[in-house]
């Protein structure tokens, strides 16, 4: 067992090169729980539709695609505030996850899960042919009023306030997620139709209205996550799709069961690449998330936070 | 009691809807003006990419006519036989990577041709075939054009298109000049999957040839002692990184760090610690455009206020809008063409007729259709191989620089350094090789 342990130590050692102090350290963890933020709220995006309808939507990634580009829209073409633009962008996702639900998952509903999430598939590639057709393909630019402001500085390490931002705003969104899942009507009714279909529509519950408001919240989470990341980097059609695996693989670590679950999954997800990735084999860092979730799904196939069949649980 | 019936009309909408958009997208638009609005699309491939001008330029050239491309002979001509060209390459629209300015740029000197009389008496028969990205829609389009027995054939501006392709091409015994600068796809390549042929020639500068300039510029340019690699995992980025490694070292200059990241990295915390620690004094990357940006930015927020050397696509980052002021003016690219300020003149001309500035690919799209002009007049004929032998011979005075045959069947010799101070693109200093 010792020697393992040794054997173990060595390897990391010979693997990992552990420089920079604090600084970097922190400079990676900031950037771990940027990262992790994201894929947190694609991940949320995936949850709620999954638990509300059954279905896991691969348009997410182009959603968060799309996010960017209205706000992109509103801002530079509407000439709106940023403010204004971002409330503006949020309530055109939640109308367009509404319209997606209807037109590419209730003419679906009965057929197999497998057609429902290949719809979904063409509607990622349908999004992504009209972002092209309205906005070009042309690389572009967000705004974000924290944009080239000064980094703040935290242990010697130098934080763009921005993912600082990210950070915040993805703890706000998942307490009130949190809240409204475990405290508001609409959040039991999900819980009751995830719990069992059929039954809660027996008893009352509006399952297509549920479905309809899960793909406008999901698709409104993943707007926000566009409107976060949009202005980290160029905007372009592939900005959502890292996200969107990011989000998957943060989905089954948590185990598709729990809130909660996801959300650590998120950070599990961003901080295994900058962390671990930072200091060990960094040429491969981007690989390191998914080797995790394989791992996972090896060991825990229900994911970390899964309590199995645990269905109903949000 | 399970879900209500799902009616017919409901079942069809979605197949209706998605048929109806891709019948729309199919549609012949060969004559379709691009939809070229001063924009620049993301890069197709691993390769080197150079953008449009900026809304603002600073011209420091001079640069050939707009209605004068120069050749070496255009003997008076009179052929028997039809003239057709094929450009492989796609149109806006067509893909995510798609973008309007090879189809115009040839377009534009078809027409051109065509009105003042063809070739040898010939009207010059052109078609596009949209040739997708990956490596076997591209051999599945290059198949198609070799059915269609043309002249001589243009295009495949990815690298992977071109791998694929070019031994179709050798065996359809079809000349052809191709757009990606793929080491592999030089005649004169020595490594493993050469697919370099004696029909294919290639009209942009060769990656490796750029890097070794690069280097040469940061020599004179900066004197530096210590200097940071950053490279693209990709045969592109590990292939001109290892260039500039051996020529800094040959230059007695240190190498710090020599770092990677992925194509699609969207954070490069670790890479810029990594640069930090290393303490150099400017730095080389090679990478694309979103990658550039990220880095750049973390730079600046590192507090790391030191050049850094981009290649082509340092212009996508730059007219992105996304870079910091701080960042863009540290900041410098390699561009092997840059018409709107290299010829002022063909670039009003083709902003009149496409409604926005054209960038590199239009301007070598459009030498690309006089090279083949003046191989045909020089040849005499259409004949495959006599036009391949007038292509090795090429001398061509096009938009933005001289086109001289090599050894490789390379045809493009030069590149230039801007940089964006302030907010333009500046000509910093003019390259040959």
């Amino acid at each position: 067992m010792t020697a393992a342990l040794g054997g173990a130590v060595n390897t990391i050692a010979a693997l990992c090169e552990f420089t920079g102090g604090k600084r970097t350290f922190i400079s990676l963890l900031f950037s771990g729980l940027s990262i992790g933020s994201i894929a947190a709220l694609a991940a949320l995006g995936f949850l709620l539709m999954q638990k509300a309808t059954g279905v896991i939507s691969f348009a997410q990634g182009d959603m968060i695609t799309l996010g960017a580009y209205i706000a992109i829209w509103w801002m530079r073409d509407r000439d709106a505030p940023w403010l204004l633009a971002y409330v503006l962008t949020l309530v055109m996702m939640f109308g367009i996850g509404i319209v997606l639900e209807r037109v590419a998952y209730a003419p679906l509903k009965g057929r197999s899960i497998h057609v429902v999430v290949i719809a979904t598939l063409g509607a990622a590639l349908v999004i992504r042919a009209i972002i092209a057709l309205w906005q070009d393909t042309t690389p572009t630019s967000l705004f974000s009023p924290l944009k080239g402001r000064d980094p703040v500085k935290i242990g010697g390490a130098a934080i763009p306030p921005v993912k600082i931002a990210v950070f915040v705003v993805t703890l706000v969104v998942v307490a009130v997620m949190i809240a409204v899942f475990n405290r508001t009507q609409f959040g039991r009714q999900v819980r009751a139709i995830a719990a069992d279909r059929e039954t809660a529509r027996m008893h009352g519950v509006a399952a297509t209205k549920m479905s309809m408001i899960a793909f406008g919240l999901s698709t409104a989470l993943a707007g926000l996550a566009g409107i976060l990341i949009g202005p980290t980097q160029n905007v372009d059609l592939t900005l959502g799709f890292g996200a969107m695996l990011a989000g998957f693989s943060a989905a089954i670590l948590g185990g598709f069961g729990s809130l909660g679950g996801v959300v650590i999954g998120g950070f599990m997800i961003g901080l295994s690449e900058q962390i671990v990735g930072g200091y060990c084999l960094s040429e491969y860092k981007s690989a390191f998330p998914y080797v995790l979730m394989l791992i996972v799904i090896a060991v825990r196939p229900q994911g970390l936070f899964s309590r199995g069949a645990a269905h109903g649980r949000l | 009691m399970g879900e209500k019936p799902v009616k017919l009309w409901r079942r069809l909408i979605i197949p209706v809807a998605l048929l109806s958009i891709v019948a729309a997208a199919c549609g012949d638009d060969d004559d379709d003006a691009p939809a070229a609005e001063g924009t620049t699309t993301a890069p197709a491939a691993d390769e080197t990419t150079t953008t449009a001008a900026a809304a603002t330029t600073t011209a420091a050239t001079t640069a050939p006519s707009a209605d004068a491309p120069t050749t070496t002979a255009a003997p008076e001509l009179v052929l028997d036989e039809p003239v057709s060209i094929i450009g492989l390459y796609e149109d806006t629209g067509e893909s995510p990577a798609a973008q309007p300015y090879f189809a115009a740029g040839a377009q534009m000197a078809i027409d051109e041709i065509n009105a003042a009389g063809g070739i040898g008496g010939q009207e010059v028969s052109y078609e596009r075939i949209a040739a997708g990205l990956a490596a076997d829609a591209a051999v599945q389009s290059t198949l198609e054009a070799i059915d269609a027995a043309p002249t001589v054939i243009i295009g495949l501006p990815s690298s992977g298109q071109v791998i694929a392709a070019a031994p179709e091409i050798a065996k359809a015994e079809i000349p052809a000049i191709l757009f990606s600068a793929a080491p592999q796809a030089f005649l004169d390549y020595e490594g493993e999957g050469g697919v370099g042929n004696e029909w294919v020639f290639i009209y942009r500068p060769r990656n490796t040839a750029i890097a070794a300039q690069q280097v040469a510029f940061v020599n004179d340019e900066f004197a530096p002692t210590k200097v940071a690699l950053l490279c693209v995992n990709n045969p592109f980025g590990t292939a001109s990184c290892d260039v500039m490694e051996t020529e800094l070292e040959a230059l007695g200059i240190e190498v710090t760090t020599r770092e990677t990241n992925e194509f699609d990295a969207t954070d490069m915390t670790t890479q810029v610690l990594a640069i930090q620690n290393g303490d150099p004094d400017l730095i080389l990357n090679v990478n694309f455009p979103n990658p550039i940006t990220v880095f750049a930015n973390q730079l600046i927020e590192n507090g790391v206020t030191i050049p850094h050397v981009d290649g082509a696509s340092a212009g996508f980052a730059f007219l992105a809008g996304n870079l910091t002021d701080e960042a863009r003016d540290l900041l410098y690219g390699v561009e092997d063409c840059l018409p709107t300020l290299q010829n002022e003149e063909w670039s009003a001309k083709y902003e009149d007729e496409f409604g926005g500035p054209p960038n590199y690919a239009a301007a070598e799209t459009y030498d690309a259709i006089y090279i083949i002009k003046a191989a045909i007049e020089r040849a005499g004929s259409t004949d495959p191989a006599a036009v391949r032998d007038a292509l090795a011979e090429t001398s061509h005075e096009g938009i933005c620089t001289t086109y001289e045959t090599d050894e490789g069947n390379g045809l493009h010799h030069s590149a230039i350094v801007v940089d964006y101070e302030g907010g333009t693109i500046n000509i910093i200093k003019e390259l040959s090789f």
